[in-house]
């Protein structure tokens, strides 16, 4: 039998070789060499728009780009366009203009110029609105090269009208297009290497073209923009028409190219959680902590945080809060330092005086902040309240917040929450995660900070926070679910601000399901929803759990967060801290990819980023002879494979090779080593020996792994920490090549695995 | 009273006589003493009424609650109900403290049961409805929203459920409600709108007419595309004079030359041209740019002599011309093969005024009129205004020149062929990418910003609605402990 199994293994690459069809046609995978072009030009128009984070490239385009690989660099039309000398780095242009812009002209000799330099051109609604008659020659160019050309009629009663092409694929993403068409200008195909993917016409109406609604080609894309997307006014809500991950693609990356990606670690969805501070000193009106006045902080320990060992969180705690110079309270301290001797726990900060509105210190004036004291808070409090409040304190019992004095705002009326001080920006960042670790045991720094208020911090603060050495995130609150049914409710991986980036939370928190904290309070155990939906058909986002510490408060959102936290438990997830999402979030606009061949790339500079994705992906495969610096890949139901890669190794290089759909991927007899497929643990420094290998590892939770190596292959396998041995054990792989291993201990602390072989 | 008299005895008096004798009795026939079997008589009479004010169930549980000890008040509410207790009370109480301990499912079971029990409560069935729908569960919430409608009309059901029904694309059952809520007393303006626009496209042209017409009487059709519609839903049902009534009272509503131009051209579309300018001469004083359309129809219709007549009285009373009106009156006038009245026209403008084709077309006008100086005249106006020569393309219908682009109706075939003929430079001002100094260019343009500005109107809703949520990350919140 092992020697017809023997047989069989060594039969089988040859009979692979002999049906696989060549390798570059088989993929569709065309060699252009160089670097891969990763920046699109968002153009808009500040006039209209306002930021870039408000802009609809931002809000709706920005996402589906992120997850083919692509990062943006705003332009506004209004500033001095890119010069045509340095374009080059620039694979596209994305615009969606609707109201006329200013300077059209000048814009669209910029953009003819651009797109015959090559740079592909996906159009959402009009090209230029508002262009003169002496752009109309520029005008006609730049639509030709979409391979239209544009009448000068618009279809505004459509009644009569039908689609006359409607490509399932492309058209009808989250809601079919609606029964009436909506009205739409009349552009006509001119060239039949840009495929028209939905085209309308009015019955009856002879001798016209069809109206083209949504289009790619080579040269890029155009969609009408009624055709886009549908808003319904009376459930406030929007969904796509267009598939726009689709239109994307085809219009800007038909070539297969590596997309560095940001859900994924090991193989494996990753998790992370972090926890915003507010709330802290709350006491739970949870029975059984409600009589001994417990904290908020304290049940969130307890019940969140303390059963958990195997779940990573980032605390980030409210500097004023604990602080009473402020108006904070000094009995949180125990709290925090509580949570932050635990492992699992790593050391954030929810800034130092709670700021609400960061737009308002970004021009800061102490006067105006006085004057708005002043509008809002009594100049003392009466003296009635004076002697309620000195009770209090020597009772030893909290003061309540109405007591807590004219400094400390008790919500969003003021612009921040601790206002005694002058705000000091070097204080509420570098300061607070100074604080932060004052609280944490010694050699615990803290890593992250985590916005507070609007999420909309400015410039400056972003800065801070990098010179401060610390990761930043927060914003963006993602949501995919049946409240909010559109993948337009998932936000790209950050915002730009200026020269700097916000790195935008995985999910949204607690708040948005619970309709601002006023119920129903389980409403968070409802963010599985978004959880599954992020995770198929595509897999767009980490799993994160966020919350803030009042969800100790009451029963029914401890209830949920628990929900949550099995849920992740259960889960076939990478846990890791919320700092190393932002720094692989942050890395993703720095990865650099190049083409070495047609099946092979360069991956460089990718920092903390180890895993890039080929979509598409059932008939490829990676081939670890001519790899270097991958541990291994999986395949997810997407039909994309997930590739992981060594932190070692710098730069990676990715090979792929052709291989027959669902074919079995045992590796042969003769392999060395092993491959990952998927891990709950990160591995690191991969070197084989012989037919076995070592690698370091690191984690949280027991080291669920599950790797690819020859079948039946057994192992030794050594597991050191310090070069001490912790525990030893043998590992056999089944018959299909798979090792499947629970190594039951800690890895927060990187241990080396030692798996050796003797074939 | 006397004095002396004795008073007589009350009856009391004689009963505590009485018994006294009767304790004497008792005491002479048992050891017990009397006092004591009085005492434990009131001791037990105590004993019966203090447990019978002691608090039920529901107090307990409300006294429960009230000190936040929710566990115990749910444990008893669950033994009454694991005992067979279904009242509508015990139901109610125990979904809540389900709902505060965040056992979901449990809490939807019981107030399933609880609306199970009581179909015909719209109370009960708007808790129930408005519990799927924060639990996410949208086919139960349809379902119990279309009962609740069945139930009893509220506006709000059926405003929410219509636009489900939409956002998920469910055109024929949100048809269909829309029919069922309307024949409830539904009226919502835009529903209303939407209604119409779906059976036109089934073909119900008189139903969506009517029901767009009973909108517009309300003065509730706002926007130039529902107006559109209504007006060609008319015509196409043979009523061009309430289409007119209509279009006049928009018309002069909202002092809109684009869209009176646009409906000018949708009843030439449909070969009522006296109709056409009988619309613009309502809506239009001599000299402007509506009534400007007055003669275009008649050169549309070979009228040129007529034509010619208006032309020269619209000069007369026009004040100050537009680049647009201008290029509009020379073309006509061209047109009429009138050169000195386009000349006339284009001297009144001003020349820089003029699109270069426009004046290299009255050019060869003045040169078929043997005017060959006025003509290279005008010819080096061109080259100076422009730098170079008009090119042939832009004086040739047929070579994409003269699509109009305003508003486009169904079946324009005709409408290609008459109107837009004479306002064809409109066109290109209308194009996103169209020609600053087209003629006309205000009617496409117009409209075209207008729409534009809806639009953006509603993308900056979408996304303040979506930044909404992370603004909303402010909640207050106690700085220290509450007591």
């Amino acid at each position: 039998m092992k020697l017809l199994q023997a047989l069989l293994w060594l039969t089988l690459p040859l009979l692979v070789l002999l049906v696989q069809p060549g390798p570059a046609t088989a993929v569709e995978i065309e060699f252009n060499g160089g670097p891969v072009r990763r920046e699109i030009l968002a153009m808009y128009d500040s006039r209209r728009e306002g930021l870039p984070q408000t802009t609809r490239i931002h809000q709706f385009a920005e996402m589906p780009l992120n997850w083919l690989g692509f990062h943006l660099t705003y332009i506004d039309v209004n500033a001095p366009l890119p010069p045509p000398d340095t374009l080059s780095r620039y694979r596209g242009i994305v615009s969606w203009f609707i109201e006329p812009i200013n300077g059209v002209d000048r814009y669209l000799v910029w953009l003819d110029e651009a797109t015959q330099l090559g740079l592909k051109l996906a159009v959402f609604s009009d090209l230029a609105p508002g262009a003169s008659a002496a752009s109309q020659a520029v005008s006609a160019r730049i639509h030709a090269r979409l391979g239209l050309v544009q009448t000068n009629d618009h279809i505004s009663v459509t009644h009569h009208a039908k689609l006359t092409v409607n490509t399932p694929e492309m058209i009808g993403f989250e809601r079919p297009v609606d029964k009436a068409l909506p009205d739409y200008r009349v552009l006509n195909l001119i060239d039949t290497t840009t495929t028209a993917h939905a085209t309308a016409a009015v019955a009856g109406s002879t001798g016209t073209k069809p109206a083209v609604l949504i289009a790619t080609g080579p040269g890029g894309g155009y969609v009408s923009d009624e055709y886009s997307i549908v808003f319904d006014a009376n459930t406030d809500r929007v969904r796509w028409t267009l598939n726009p991950f689709l239109f994307l693609k085809l219009a800007l990356a038909k070539e297969r190219m590596p997309i560095p990606d940001v859900t994924t670690l090991s193989g494996r969805r990753m998790y992370f959680s972090h926890i915003d501070g507010d709330g802290w000193n709350n006491v739970s009106q949870i029975d059984g902590y409600r009589q001994a006045q417990t904290l908020s902080a304290d049940v969130i320990r307890k019940v969140a945080i303390e059963a958990y060992p195997d779940l990573p969180v980032t605390v980030g705690v409210i500097a004023g809060d604990l602080i009473p110079e402020l108006g904070g309270n000094i009995a949180g301290r125990d709290a925090a330092k509580k949570l932050f001797a635990l492992p699992q726990v790593e050391i954030g900060s929810h800034t130092y005086t709670h700021p609400f509105e960061w737009a308002f210190f970004d021009t800061y004036n102490r006067t105006n902040e006085l004057a708005l004291i002043d509008k809002v808070r009594a100049p003392d409090l009466p003296a009635m309240q004076r002697v309620r409040r000195m009770l209090y304190t020597v009772a030893g019992q909290a003061v309540p917040v109405d007591l807590a004095g004219r400094y400390v705002a008790g919500s969003s009326d003021l612009p921040r929450t601790y206002l005694k001080d002058r705000f000091d920006l070097n204080l509420e960042v570098a300061g607070a995660l100074a604080f932060s670790e004052s609280l944490a045991p010694p050699g615990k720094k803290a890593k992250l900070y985590q916005w507070s208020g609007n999420c909309l911090p400015f410039e400056a603060a972003i800065k801070a926070t990098r010179a401060a050495g610390a990761r930043n995130v927060n914003g963006g609150d993602s949501r995919l679910d049946t409240e909010f049914p559109s993948v337009f409710y998932v936000p790209p991986i950050a915002k730009p601000v200026g020269r700097e980036r916000q790195i935008y939370s995985g999910n949204s928190n607690e708040n948005t399901y619970t309709n601002d904290w006023t119920g129903p309070f389980y409403g968070f155990s409802l963010l599985s929803e978004t959880v599954r939906n992020t995770e198929t058909p595509r897999r767009l986002k980490p799993f994160n759990l966020y919350y803030h510490m009042y969800s100790g408060e009451r029963e029914s959102s401890l209830a949920a967060i628990r929900q949550n936290l099995s849920l992740a438990r259960q889960s076939p997830v990478t846990p890791v801290a919320a700092s190393h999402y932002a720094a692989i979030a942050d890395d993703f606009f720095q990865t650099s990819l190049s083409q070495l061949d047609a099946l092979s790339w360069s991956v460089q500079n990718r920092g903390e980023l180890q895993t890039i994705r080929f979509d598409d992906a059932d008939n490829l495969s990676v081939d670890s002879e001519k790899s270097r610096g991958v541990l291994g890949y999986t395949r997810h139901v997407s039909g994309a494979i997930y590739i992981s890669l060594d932190p070692a190794v710098e730069p990676a290089t990715v090979t792929l090779k052709s291989v027959l759909p669902n074919s079995a991927e045992a590796a042969p007899a003769s392999v060395a080593g092993a491959q990952l497929v998927s891990s709950r643990w990160w591995f690191r420094g991969y070197e084989a020996d012989g037919c076995g290998f070592a690698v370091t590892a690191q984690g949280f939770g027991f080291g669920d792994m599950l790797w690819q190596t020859a079948p039946g292959r057994k192992f030794g396998l050594v597991v050191e920490r310090d070069g001490n041995e912790i525990m030893s054990q043998t590992a056999v792989a089944d018959a299909t090549g798979v090792l499947q291993l629970m190594l039951k201990l800690d890895a927060i602390a990187p241990v080396r695995l030692r798996f050796a072989c003797n074939e | 009273m006397n004095s002396t008299q004795q008073p007589a005895s009350p009856a009391w008096a004689s009963s505590l006589v009485r018994l006294d004798a009767f304790q004497h009795r008792l005491a002479a026939r048992s050891p017990v003493r009397a006092h004591i079997f009085v005492m434990s008589l009131l001791f037990s009479v105590a004993l019966a009424v203090g447990y019978f004010l002691l608090p039920g169930d529901a107090e307990r549980i409300a006294m429960l609650e009230r000190d936040g000890k929710t566990v115990q008040a749910k444990s008893i509410l669950e033994a009454k109900f694991a005992a067979g207790d279904r009242r509508q009370r015990t139901l109610y109480l125990l979904q809540g403290l389900y709902e505060q301990s965040g056992d979901v499912p449990k809490a939807r079971q019981t107030l399933e049961l609880l609306a199970e029990q009581r179909p015909r409560d719209p109370n009960i069935q708007q808790r129930l409805g408005q519990f799927y729908k924060l639990t996410h569960a949208e086919p139960a919430y349809i379902k119990t929203l279309m009962a609740q409608i069945d139930l009893r009309y509220s506006e709000s059901a059926c405003r929410e459920l219509i636009g489900l029904l939409r956002r998920n694309g469910d055109f024929a059952q949100e048809q269909a409600t829309l029919l069922k809520c309307r024949q409830k007393g539904y009226r919502r303006p835009d529903d209303m709108i939407r209604l119409a626009s779906l059976m036109a496209v089934d073909g119900d042209i008189k139903e969506a007419s009517l029901l767009l017409r009973a909108v517009d009487d309300l003065r509730r059709l706002k926007s130039d595309r529902e107006r559109l519609q209504l007006f060609d839903l008319l015509l196409e049902n043979e009523q061009p004079g309430e289409a007119q009534r209509r279009a006049v009272r928009w018309v002069k509503g909202g002092k809109d030359d684009s869209f009176a131009l646009a409906l000018i051209s949708a009843l030439v579309t449909n070969n009522r041209h006296d109709l056409a300018i009988e619309l613009a001469r309502e809506t239009s004083v001599p000299g402007d740019s509506v009534f400007l359309a007055v003669a275009e129809i008649m050169i549309d219709r070979d009228q040129t002599t007529a034509a010619q007549s208006i032309l020269r009285g619209w000069l007369e009373k026009a004040s100050t011309l537009e680049s647009s009106v201008a290029a509009r009156f020379v073309d006509a006038a061209t047109a009429c093969a009138d050169p000195d009245l386009a000349l006339a026209g284009a001297q009144k403008a001003g020349l820089n005024k003029l699109p270069a084709d426009s004046i290299e077309r009255l050019a060869r006008t003045l040169d078929a009129a043997g005017r060959l100086a006025d003509a290279a005249s005008l010819r080096a106006n061109v080259r100076k205004l422009t730098g170079q020569e008009v090119p042939e393309a832009v004086l040739t219908p047929q070579k994409g020149r003269r699509t109009a682009a305003v508003v486009k109706f169904t079946g324009l075939e005709p409408w290609r062929n008459a109107l837009w003929k004479r306002l064809r430079d409109e066109n290109k001002a209308a194009t996103p990418t169209g020609v600053a100094t087209g003629r006309n260019a205000r009617t496409a343009k117009d409209l075209l910003a207008l729409k534009r500005a809806r639009k953006a109107k509603t993308y900056r809703r979408i996304i303040q609605q979506k930044s909404k949520a992370a603004n909303q990350a402010i909640v207050p919140y106690d700085v220290f402990p509450k007591p």
